[in-house]
């Protein structure tokens, strides 16, 4: 501060580190908040059949008594396995769509039938 | 109708005793590809079979170590009928347990992987090793991973196959990659072949002659996709 050669560029100088002071501890406190945010809550609106599973927690085989956090934690943490279940579930149809056009495929198992018949396997 | 897993339907056999056949792979194998897994239900078992079958309601047994790949129907070529019986619960889950031990899934997956043990003079197709089949497919002998354990492979002069294929490019645990990833394992078409039916001599076989155990692991894993095993293995902790 003290080799600033005006009063303007002096208090110009304390002004940009008050600005750099304050988004940094904005920055501070927004990283926080989103963490925690995503971590742990988040504001959503919540209705149809998730609405209904919130009031009737025994529908979708959770205790009566069971609170609406609890609900919707479970709700979420199934909804997002089914997602990802899905998205495997498409990768292996894929699969067996590329294998079904392998040339060897049905006259491999065809083959092989015949030899387990001949051979009293079944 | 759909072919649904759990279901048994009537079997077109030479065997006497083989009565039908348990569809064991999973429902969206069922629903998209012409052939199915199938364990064959049948009236008796030999004792060497025991340990792998199991014993349903109706008194005929389950026999996993006959696992085999069927044409489905509409296939001109199928042997399955009709709908015959719907499998309890309990039932499946005892069926999906004896498939899942006859397949060294508890023995791969398990902490500190094991190896079948091989019995007396090795005069049978060893797990775990690559051998060419009969017949010859489109003028060439396949390749085939021997997946059913050596005691198995001794006493009923059979043993399960898995065809090894480099035709399919698409990642997915159905299709493991195998030999250092020249090679996939096709574990929806896992079928047991009397021993007559593979080459076993030494100027017949491929190279490499053996799968290592990462492959076995990987065969394993694919199991548990396309003959739907996950919970099975759950339960033998695994």
């Amino acid at each position: 501060m003290s080799a600033t050669p005006t009063g303007r560029a002096s208090c110009g100088l304390r002004a940009f580190r008050f600005l750099a002071l304050q988004q940094e501890l904005l920055h501070n406190v927004r990283m926080g908040s989103v963490e925690r945010g995503v971590a742990a809550r988040v504001s959503v609106p919540v209705t149809g059949d998730v609405a209904e599973a919130v009031k009737h927690p025994e529908r979708i085989g959770l205790p009566k008594d069971t609170s609406a956090a609890k609900v919707l934690s479970y709700a979420a943490s199934v909804g997002v396995a089914r997602v990802r279940q899905d998205a495997l579930e498409r990768a292996e149809l894929a699969a067996y769509a590329e294998y079904a056009h392998d040339p060897d495929a049905e006259a491999s198992v065809l083959a092989l039938q015949e030899a387990a018949v001949a051979g009293r396997v079944l | 109708m759909p072919i649904a897993r759990g279901t048994i339907r009537a079997l077109s056999s030479e065997d006497p005793d083989t009565t039908g056949g348990l569809i064991i792979t999973n429902d969206r194998w069922n629903a998209n590809m012409s052939w199915v897994g199938v364990i064959p239900v049948r009236r008796a078992v030999e004792p060497y079979e025991a340990p792998y079958s199991v014993q349903l309601g109706s008194g005929l047994f389950a026999t996993t170590g006959r696992i085999v790949a069927l044409a489905a129907p509409p296939h001109p070529h199928t042997r399955l009928g009709p709908v015959e019986a719907v499998l309890t619960a309990d039932e499946l889950v005892r069926c999906e347990d004896a498939l899942c031990r006859f397949l060294q899934i508890p023995l791969l997956l398990g902490a500190g992987t094991r190896i079948p043990p091989v019995l007396g003079a090795v005069t049978y197709p060893l797990w775990g090793e690559i051998y060419n089949a009969e017949p010859p497919i489109n003028g060439e002998r396949k390749r085939y991973v021997v997946v059913s354990p050596n005691p198995w492979n001794a006493a009923s002069g059979s043993a399960t196959l898995v065809r090894t294929t480099s035709q399919v490019k698409r990642d997915s645990a159905a299709f493991p990659l195998i030999q250092g990833a020249a090679a996939r394992a096709c574990c929806g078409e896992a079928t047991t072949v009397p021993n007559t039916a593979i080459r076993m001599a030494g100027r017949d076989r491929p190279t490499p002659m053996t799968t290592t155990r990462a492959d076995m692991v990987s065969i394993a894993r694919g199991f548990l996709v396309t003959h739907d095993l996950r919970s099975a293995a759950t339960r033998a902790g695994v």
